[in-house]
């Protein structure tokens, strides 16, 4: 198998509208006779499944949540990054292109990140027609703030509920297909299979939650929006039910997987206080623009926050990093949190926090100031942590929150199966080893609005295609392996319950694949995690029935998912042999800590290919190559 | 903490429910009620009894998956707060606490605690939403929007869509409604049914 990129000529600035010029057209009314299924109904699945409607296409959009609104991407907090330069500080187009490729540490492929720079302004504006209450000044024109990873104010934001708005966008557009009856809807549905004939996707197979059937769909093209992986940790910032299963079960089906070891470890989140945490909470990253993180400068320090004066305060980042400050990007954040709370200067109950501190900013700009800002996220530490930010710091610390990694696909987001394409965080392609915040909203709602509406045409009208109905022998094929392997789990009927496996999955990746990862520590995971999954089938405990509502079997079968990509992620990052993004290898760091990249033997992407059940995955490699953002080392001092 | 809880247990549409009790030793509280409930669900589990199902998902407030009614109240006995984000510390020891899916005509049972509130969404089907296409929007800052307009939209459109109020479908029009004034720069002034009536059970601010 040879990936091609599919990049097209000419000058960077020129490939997206030379490419669209290129690209063939479906005739208006030729699309009704096109089906096409959305997997996912986020910012990326909702605005694509809307976008290919209005242009006429037949649209099945699906999801496993009972209605399309409750798409994780609900839960985004910060912004939504866009090059407008209202602000006025020398943005451009050139300059988000530029940040987003040093953000994600030379690891991300050049031309489709400056497209998403190119579309980015347009999101803006369907945002804002839509209705899309973004942040206004007084005189009635568009407010942005800064964040992490850039010295510019090009975010937008509606207080710290952003992705909720724009998914609400989303959301009212797929709405509106819905009742035109251009879009089919169909809730409480999780895919299982993709249907591949004569070598393209054409179909998939879905178990309908409530019933325990399983349904096949057959299309003339799939498309996948389901998500992160980040849940492969157990706890991460992701939604209790985010996971892998819809794009793990494309790669056994063929589809390659680009980067899986490039995991984002967030800053700013609520620390684990129990083993009975579920989830954790992230606390935006917009609380650095205001916020000061500091530890004390004495180890075991026990004294009150209030009760420490300033010389004793370490203000580390500010410190470390003078022109960024506290808004460095995520990655090198978490990172020294890690470091500080390693060397014992940790703080809180389990000594593994840092403190984030809003008295400077109160001091300056009063409390209302601080209200208007962030509201909610000062209202969701007091409910989880029973505390008063406005009185006392904040206690945060690193979780999961993002995968980087993802499906690979070409420069139209097609997969290497032909007819599979991949949006939003389910796919590997523009942020590189690191993601600038404000970025992921961007991301899917470009691959949704603006870029598959597109591609998909040109693949449509380029392709021949025999009919295919659900009747085709792949369907039935697919559903008799699909409910043997429903059967296999549901007879373990062992003695440990889903919940406690996946726990000493996370524990093990978190370990070993975590913030800091070595040759050692990954090798000891690859015995662990086989060990784990051989456990999970053998004595893994669901009750009830497969032929009725039953979440334990809805996580056990996610879960045996994870157990596999879980062991493909550690491949990943032991053969990354440099420090880069969000992935530290201990052996590859400067004097100082720094992660040192390795360009000439590592500036690639990573493509797996699955083998069978049993063999190891084959490694492809992209080359990745920069014509105008040349390599530099990645510094914000 | 100890902690007696009677659970709704019914086995689908079609039958008929019952309160099921449960009692639990090792309650803390820093546990959110819903990680209470995963626990009580895990030992279920171990014995192999049917886990107690209800829908979950952000556990940040914001997704509205919750629909749980706790002691009568839905989401339980904090304003303004979705269940996943009620914590422990809010009930003493010994508590008995009741919990049973939100009661509506509108909201059928599936199975224990997780009900059917596909009707929210063929509200918005309806007609609640701003008809824009995909391309051709005019520049963001073509149109100002005074400030206040903007954050009243805002205040309207928090609403998570739990279903947890009784005006749910006046407010969801209402939400949808101050949003398209404020693609069309007008003026929407009227606060929400629900808003007025400072009957808003869940979410997060606003209603």
């Amino acid at each position: 198998m040879e990936l091609n990129a599919n990049v097209p000529e000419g000058h960077l600035e020129q490939k997206w509208d030379l490419h669209r010029f290129a690209m063939k057209l479906v005739n208006p009314a030729n699309r009704r006779k096109y089906h096409i299924i959305v997997v996912g109904t986020g910012l990326a699945g909702s605005s694509a499944a809307a976008s290919l409607a209005e242009l006429g296409y037949r649209v099945t959009s699906l999801c496993y949540h009972e209605s399309p609104r409750r798409a994780h991407s609900i839960a985004a907090q910060g912004g939504i990054n866009a090059p407008k330069n209202y602000a006025n500080d020398g943005d451009s187009v050139h300059r988000l292109f530029y940040d987003t490729i040093k953000g994600g540490d030379y690891r991300a492929r050049e031309a489709n990140v400056y497209r998403l720079a190119q579309v980015s302004g347009n999101i803006i504006d369907q945002c804002v027609a839509q209705g899309v209450p973004f942040a206004r000044e007084y005189g009635g024109l568009l407010e942005t703030r800064s964040f992490g990873g850039t010295q510019v104010s090009r975010t937008f934001y509606a207080r710290g509920q952003t992705g909720q708005q724009l998914l609400l966008g989303a959301y009212q557009a797929l709405s509106r297909q819905i009742g035109l009856g251009n879009v089919q809807f169909q809730g409480r549905k999780e895919m299982l299979d993709l249907i591949i004939v004569d070598g393209k996707a054409r179909g998939i197979i879905v178990r309908d939650l409530v019933t325990g059937e399983l349904e096949p769909i057959a299309g003339h093209a799939v498309v996948l929006a389901t998500g992160g992986y980040g849940n492969v940790f157990y706890l991460s910032t992701n939604a209790k039910m985010s996971n892998t299963t819809a794009i793990w079960r494309a790669y056994k089906r063929g589809a390659c997987f680009g980067n899986p070891c490039f995991t984002q470890i967030h800053p700013t989140c609520i620390p684990l206080s129990s083993e009975h945490h579920s989830k954790l909470t992230l606390m935006s990253e917009s609380l650095r623009n205001d916020g000061r993180i500091w530890v004390p400068k004495l180890k075991g320090d026990k004294r009150d926050p209030s009760q420490i004066p300033e010389p004793e305060r370490d203000y580390y980042l500010e410190r470390l990093y003078p022109s960024f400050g506290n808004l460095v990007p995520r990655d090198v954040a978490s990172r020294r949190a890690k470091e500080m709370c390693d060397q014992g200067l940790g703080v809180g109950p389990t000594r593994m926090a840092v403190y984030l501190d809003f008295r400077d900013v109160i001091a300056r700009h009063g409390k209302a100031w601080v209200i208007e800002k962030y509201e909610n996220l000062f209202d969701m530490y007091r409910q989880i942590t029973g505390e008063n930010a406005f009185e006392t710091p904040m206690r945060i610390y690193p979780a999961v929150h993002y995968t980087m990694g993802g499906l690979w696909v070409d420069y139209n987001l097609m997969s290497t199966i032909p007819g599979l394409f991949v949006l939003g965080e389910a796919n590997f392609s523009d942020h590189g080893a690191n993601r600038l915040g404000a970025s992921a909203l961007m991301q899917g709602l470009a691959d949704g609005y603006f870029i598959i509406p597109y591609t998909l045409g040109d693949y449509l009208a380029s392709n021949k295609f025999e009919a295919v109905e659900t009747t085709h022998p792949a369907f039935a094929h697919s559903r008799g392996e699909l409910e043997s392997a429903i059967a296999r789990l549901m007879a373990v009927q062992g003695k440990r319950p889903v919940d406690h496996i996946h726990k000493e999955l996370g524990h093990t990746l978190w370990n070993y694949c975590g913030m800091a990862r070595n040759a050692g520590g990954l090798q000891k995971a690859l015995e662990l995690i086989p060990n784990l999954r051989e456990e999970f089938w053998r004595d893994v405990r669901i009750p009830g029935s497969s032929k009725d509502f039953n979440q334990e079997l809805e996580k056990a079968q996610r879960l045996a998912d994870f157990l596999e990509l879980g062991e493909l992620i550690v491949r990943d990052a032991l053969q990354r042999e440099e420090s880069c993004g969000g992935h530290f290898r201990e052996e590859y760091q400067t004097e100082d800590h720094e992660p040192r990249r390795n360009d000439v033997n590592f500036s690639y992407v990573s493509a797996w290919e699955y083998q069978g059940d049993g063999n190891p995955p084959r490694l492809h490699k992209e080359p990745l190559t920069f014509e105008y953002a040349h390599f530099t080392p990645r510094s914000y001092k | 903490m100890h902690i007696t809880l009677k659970i709704w247990r019914q086995k689908d549409g079609n039958s008929q429910g019952r309160f099921a009790t449960y009692e639990l030793a090792d309650v803390t509280p820093d546990m959110s009620f819903l990680e209470m409930m995963d626990m009580l669900n895990t030992d279920l589990a171990k014995k192999g009894e049917d886990t107690i199902a209800f829908d979950s998902d952000c556990r940040e407030g914001i997704c509205g998956s919750c629909c749980i009614q706790i002691d009568g109240r839905p989401h339980g006995p904090l304003r303004g707060v979705a269940a996943c984000q009620l914590y422990m510390r809010s009930f003493q020891d010994n508590a008995t606490i009741v919990a049973e899916p939100f009661r509506a005509k509108a909201f059928p049972i599936i199975k224990d605690l997780v009900i059917d509130r596909t009707a929210l969404d063929r509200i918005v089907q309806a007609g609640g939403f701003v008809s824009v296409k995909t391309g051709g929007a005019p520049e963001a800052n073509s149109i100002p929007i005074p400030k206040p307009v903007s954050e009243l939209a805002f205040e309207s459109a928090a609403c998570i869509g739990c279903g947890a109020c009784r005006r749910l479908q006046e407010c969801l029009r209402h939400a949808f409604c101050r949003r398209q004034s404020v693609a069309l720069g007008q003026i929407a002034s009227r606060p929400s049914r629900a808003q007025a009536a400072g009957s808003c059970d869940g979410g997060q601010d606003g209603c």
